[in-house]
This record gives structure tokens, C-alpha cells and sequence, in this order.
């Protein structure tokens, strides 16, 4: 079991390298495929005295023929160095990794909700099938699917936060509080010895708050996604042979439902939880931008706007990564739900 | 006192189009230890009456009976918690599709260690898994130590139904149902399942309900046979008997459908033409009617009441003569 552990998390990684090397050249590419010129951008139009210009163009290395730049940036990205941003001048790992806890953490928050909601809700629809509340949860849901992200969000701020006045409307923490970051997770770092000796549990639940709204317009999706599925896999699985045993063996209701068709219903809900993971990773633009989240969707698109190209080459890249992480994690935890692929 | 009595047993389903009978006038009663085989093409009713007698019917069935007792209570009316007490523990079911009715997620040992669980809850840890390994070896599995671990998905159609047929024991039941348990599997197989459930009957003293499609499976392991059509009982009694003379040109025409081993080949399989008729327009008369080589007029109009011979009852105006 140890060693087949292993060779499969080696064989992963293996597989790893030809995806980042073609999404490295993908990401490379196409942003200098679209119009716009980052030194012309900053210089602003009417200042561009051309020798400014080409002094700039230089400095950045920018007057190197396309390949040539790509060789040293991947020279570089391969010594751990993935270049400094054109606008801030710091160092593109740096920005990254300080915006990145902030999506994740949304991201996660996010997944939970829709897991804890979706999954009781598309059991219960599967074992209620057409009934009322069946209708109900998956007309529902249907609703959640289609709803837009950014008319959600604010549907959520006007009522939450105008009008009922019990969120925040936008942030990861109430001003009135300081936080030092240490792991970059709003929720980790605000219960932190230090913070509890100074201001108690304020912050967290500051912190709390000011993920409700958000996790709930990242999440609705997703939930909608999880409670069809589950409702879908579960009624398939309530029709298979073993379930009738497991009713032959005097087994409980409860238990025939959650303890042999859920178990296996969830093989294939896990699957679907994966891949809505990374979606939500990198859809989080939209959320983020409502809720002026401080994350790397924001960061991103603002880096396309300045056509920022170290930030847009190693943003792309960093988030590829996490989504191959997660995927990989999905993997493990898939081999553990189904013994078939053990 | 039977083990089990059914008398006049009707299932009912309460469907869109109305209710249906799937299922009437059943009589039977099993003894102890004894062996019933019940016999009939597919749709007859034999799984349905089965299902019945566990309680596992889906909720728009409508079980309705004169007496329905097992083990001297009655299963009309009895609440859910007490069908769970029965299934599984008094009663044990196999069923058709061994390599679908195990759980795939579950080790063999977690299988059949859950129903020691619900039944025998004063067991130890260590008496369950001494008991598991114990039936392994009943049921022939060979090397059961190492078995214990393993996943459905690494056993064969045999090995699962040999596991299901453990599990189906475990609690000494007095009644094991056997659902077609031969049919999905290989010939030289099926014998051995065949002798497995002959053996653990003799062993632990249980009665068998035996249900097949087959005659020839049946006719070697049971002492009574039933043979339904349509949802009716059309013909019973001692399993010699009815394979040696037929009274009900339907059994006839299940004896002559199995194919013999010495027959040559320019000799064409015989069947039934015609099929089972639909629940929703059953015939007035006799069931069989249709498809019967040895009808006459009156059949089709008038339902034929079960004829009791002497141990023998069959349904049917113009039975065939004794031979």
C-alpha cells in the first residue's frame, strides 16, 4: 500500500513537468499575442519620447526576440526566480504568495459550504424523490446554478449588508483591527497567541463575518452542482443489488442509505467536488472584485490591464500549479473512496 | 406447526395507470428443514412473492393475505423495526447477481461482520471474527484468512456468492430464500453452489425457498416443487412427481423447453410460444390460456380454482393425464 503510495505520487509528479512547460509557453505567448504594449501602458501616451521608450523596452528586455526572452525567463523559473512585477517592482513570487491564502481560504470556505448544504440536501432529495421538498430543493438549485455570480453578490450585499446590516460589505477584517500575517489565512492568523492576548476573539469573528457573503456567492454554484449530483448518484446507487443486501441483512434505513449507497454514490460526487475546486480557484475574479477581496483574481486581472507580463506569466503559472495540487490531492482521496483503484 | 403458512397471499401495486395484481391466491406452507423449489419464466411473481415474505417491497405495494406467518408471527402489519429483526437474522436471502450484491466499497470481512453486528450484538469483537472465519470455511472459501481483506471487485462470481451465502447464514436462519442463485454463474460452478446449499440445509437444519427459472436446477436439491404463472400458484407438489407427470400443460412445457444433452442436433429446442401476459389486461379466464397447446373454449372464459388431488394441487379445466 506504502510503496504503490508512492510510485503513484512519483508518477504525478513526473506527469507534472510536461504541464507546467506547456502551460509556461501558453501563458508566454498568448499575452504577447494581444495588442497593447506594457512600456506604453506605463509611460502613458503622451510622454513617449522614444528614447524613454526604448531605454525602457531595454531594461526590461523586451527588445530580446520573443524566443531568446522566453529561454531566460524559463532559465530563471527554473532557479526558483519568476521575475519582478513591471508596475510594483516586487518580486512576482512575493505578490503571489501574499494574495494567494486569501483565495484559497474564500475558495475553501466556499467548497465547505457547498459540501455540507449539497450533500444532505441531494441525499435527501434522492431518498424523497418526488416529493415536495424534492421539487423544492432541486428547483432551488436549478435557480442557484444559474444565477450570475456578480447579480448574486450583490443581491447579497444589498440585503445582508444595506439593508439588514448585519455584514460587512467588502474586506477580509474589520479596520478597527491589526493582524500580523503569518500564514496569510484570515481565519488561522486572527487566532493567533498574540492577537488573543491583545484583542481577544474579536478578530476572528470579525474574520467570520467578513467571509459570510462571499463564501456564499463563490459557493452557490457549487452547491447547485453538488446537490444534483448527489441526488443523481445516490438514486442510482439506491437501485443496485447490494443495496437490497444490505436491507436483507436487517440493516436500518439510515444506515442502508448512508452507510452503503452513499458510500458509494460519493465516488463519483468526488470527482465532480475536484473539479469545482479548481473552477472556483479560478473563477474567483468575479467574487472577489464585488467583495474587494484581496486575492489573485483581482490581482490578475489588474496585471492584464497593465499587460504586467512577469506577473501574468507567473500568476498563470502559480494557479495552474494549485489547481494540479488540489487535482492530485482530489486523487488520494478518490483512491481511498473507491477500493477499485486502490 | 410450518415454519411459515401463506394462505391466499395478493400483492398489489398502486401505479399511475391504477392498481395492478402481480401477485394472487398463494397458498403454500414450508416445514421445518424442508426444501420448497418455486419455478416460472421471468415476471411470474416468484421474486415478488419472496420479497413479501422479507418485507422488502418498494412502499406502493399493497400485501394483503388471509395468514402470513413465519416462525409463529404473524408478518402482516408488523413495524419496520420488527422486519429488521427478522431479515438477516430468522431469515436469509441470496440473491441472483453475486458480483452486484456485495458492496463494493466494504472489505469481505466488514460484509459479513455487519450482520453479526445488527444480530448478535453480545458478541465480542474477537468471537465475530472467529465466527467470520469459520463460515468462510462452511462456505468453502479456501484460505479464508486471507480473503477476509479483500474487495469484492477481487473475488469471483462463485467466491461472492459463496461470501453472500455466509452472510446469509450467519445467524442460523431458519429460512434461507435463494433468489435464483445459479443463474449468473458458470455451469460447473452452479453445481457447487448447488451442493453447498444442500449441505448447509442438511447442516444447520434450515428450510429453503429455491427459486429458479430452471427446472432441471431445482429438481435435484428440493423435495417440493411450486411452478407459478402470471402471479398464481399453477401447479404443486413433491418435486418427483411433477417432473415424472406433469398436469398443467405449463409445467409440461417447462420440462420439454430443457434442453437435453443426447438430443441431436436436427432436433429443434422446444418453447412456449407466446409470452406472460400483461398485469395490466389480465385475461378472465385461465392465465395460460393463450399460449396453451391443450385448451379448450371454456378456458378463456372461466378462471380455473386450484384442483386439489391428493397432495397435488394444479389449476387448470383439462389437466394432462396421469402417466
Amino acid at each position: 500500500m506504502r510503496s504503490s503510495a508512492l510510485k503513484f505520487l512519483k508518477e504525478k509528479l513526473i506527469q507534472l513537468i510536461p504541464t507546467l512547460v506547456g502551460i509556461s509557453l501558453f501563458s508566454f505567448f498568448i499575452i504577447r499575442m494581444i495588442p497593447g504594449d506594457p512600456v506604453m501602458l506605463m509611460l502613458g501616451e503622451r510622454g513617449s519620447d522614444p528614447k524613454v521608450y526604448q531605454e525602457m523596452t531595454r531594461s526590461l528586455g523586451l527588445d530580446k526576440p520573443v524566443l531568446e526572452q522566453y529561454g531566460i525567463y524559463m532559465k530563471n523559473a527554473v532557479q526558483g526566480d519568476f521575475g519582478r512585477s513591471i508596475v510594483s517592482k516586487r518580486p512576482v513570487t512575493d505578490e503571489f504568495f501574499a494574495r494567494f491564502p486569501a483565495t484559497l481560504e474564500l475558495g475553501v470556505c466556499a467548497m465547505i459550504f457547498a459540501i455540507l448544504i449539497g450533500i444532505p440536501a441531494g441525499v435527501y432529495a434522492a431518498v424523497h424523490r418526488n416529493s415536495i421538498p424534492d421539487y423544492i430543493l432541486m428547483g432551488g438549485s436549478l435557480v442557484g446554478y444559474s444565477m450570475p455570480i456578480f447579480w448574486w453578490g450583490l443581491i447579497l450585499i444589498i440585503i445582508f449588508s444595506v439593508n439588514l446590516g448585519i455584514t460587512p460589505v467588502s474586506g477580509r477584517l474589520s479596520v478597527m483591527f491589526d493582524v500580523p500575517t503569518i500564514t496569510g489565512f484570515m481565519l488561522i492568523d486572527s487566532l493567533s497567541p498574540q492577537v488573543l492576548a491583545d484583542e481577544g476573539l474579536a478578530p476572528f469573528f470579525s474574520a467570520i463575518r467578513h467571509l459570510i457573503l462571499p463564501t456564499i456567492a463563490m459557493g452557490t454554484i457549487p452547491l447547485a452542482v453538488v446537490a444534483r449530483m448527489t441526488r443523481s448518484s445516490v438514486l442510482e446507487v439506491l437501485r443496485a443489488p447490494y443495496v437490497q443486501t444490505a436491507k436483507a441483512k436487517g440493516q436500518s434505513f439510515n444506515k442502508v442509505v448512508w452507510k452503503h449507497a452513499f458510500r458509494n454514490a460519493l465516488i463519483p460526487i468526488v470527482t465532480v467536488i475536484g473539479l469545482l475546486f479548481g473552477s472556483i480557484i479560478t473563477g474567483a475574479i468575479l467574487t472577489e472584485t464585488i467583495f474587494s477581496w484581496p486575492g489573485i483574481g483581482k490581482w490578475l486581472v489588474a496585471s492584464i490591464h497593465a499587460r504586467d507580463y512577469p506577473v501574468i506569466q507567473g500568476g498563470i503559472l502559480f494557479i495552474a500549479s494549485m489547481v494540479i495540487m488540489i487535482n492530485f490531492l482530489v486523487d488520494i482521496i478518490y483512491s481511498y473512496v473507491n477500493p477499485k483503484i486502490r | 406447526m410450518s415454519l411459515l403458512v401463506a394462505k391466499n397471499l395478493q400483492i398489489q401495486f398502486q401505479t399511475k395507470k391504477g392498481i395492478i395484481t402481480a401477485v394472487r391466491d398463494v397458498s403454500f406452507t414450508i416445514e421445518e428443514g424442508e426444501t420448497l423449489g418455486v419455478v416460472g419464466e421471468s415476471g411470474c411473481g416468484k421474486s415478488i412473492t419472496n420479497m413479501a415474505l422479507m418485507g422488502l417491497l418498494p412502499e406502493n405495494a399493497i400485501v394483503t393475505a388471509d395468514e402470513l406467518s413465519f416462525n409463529g408471527v404473524n408478518l402482516l402489519g408488523i413495524s419496520e423495526k420488527q422486519w429488521q429483526d427478522i431479515r438477516g437474522g430468522k431469515m436469509g436471502m441470496i440473491f441472483q447477481d453475486p458480483m452486484n450484491s456485495l458492496n463494493p466499497c466494504y472489505t469481505v470481512e466488514d460484509q459479513i461482520d455487519e450482520v453479526l453486528r445488527i444480530h448478535c450484538p453480545e458478541m465480542s469483537k474477537h468471537q465475530r471474527h472467529e465466527k467470520i472465519l469459520s463460515l468462510l470455511l462452511d462456505v468453502g472459501i479456501p484460505a479464508p484468512k486471507e480473503r477476509l481483506k479483500a474487495y469484492p471487485h477481487e473475488l469471483s462470481g462463485g467466491m461472492s456468492q459463496r461470501i453472500m451465502i455466509a452472510m446469509a447464514i450467519a445467524c442460523n436462519p431458519k429460512l434461507l430464500i435463494a433468489d435464483e442463485p445459479t443463474t449468473a454463474l458458470d455451469v460447473t460452478v452452479q453445481q457447487q453452489i448447488l451442493e453447498l446449499i444442500e449441505k448447509l440445509q442438511v447442516e444447520h437444519n434450515m428450510s429453503v425457498i429455491f427459486v429458479s427459472h430452471d427446472l432441471s436446477v431445482v429438481k435435484d436439491i428440493t423435495k417440493k416443487i411450486q411452478v407459478m404463472y402470471a402471479g398464481e400458484i399453477i401447479e404443486s407438489g413433491l418435486t418427483k412427481d411433477i417432473i415424472e407427470s406433469p398436469q398443467h400443460p405449463y409445467t409440461k412445457g417447462l420440462l420439454d423447453s430443457i434442453p437435453s444433452f443426447h438430443e441431436s442436433k436436427d432436433d429443434e429446442l422446444f418453447s412456449i410460444p407466446g409470452l406472460v401476459p400483461d398485469l395490466h389486461a389480465r385475461p378472465q379466464g385461465c392465465q395460460f390460456e393463450g399460449r396453451c397447446f391443450h385448451r379448450k373454449d371454456d378456458c378463456q372464459s372461466k378462471w380455473p380454482l386450484l384442483e386439489k388431488a391428493t397432495d397435488r394441487v394444479y389449476r387448470c379445466h383439462y389437466p394432462l393425464e396421469k402417466k
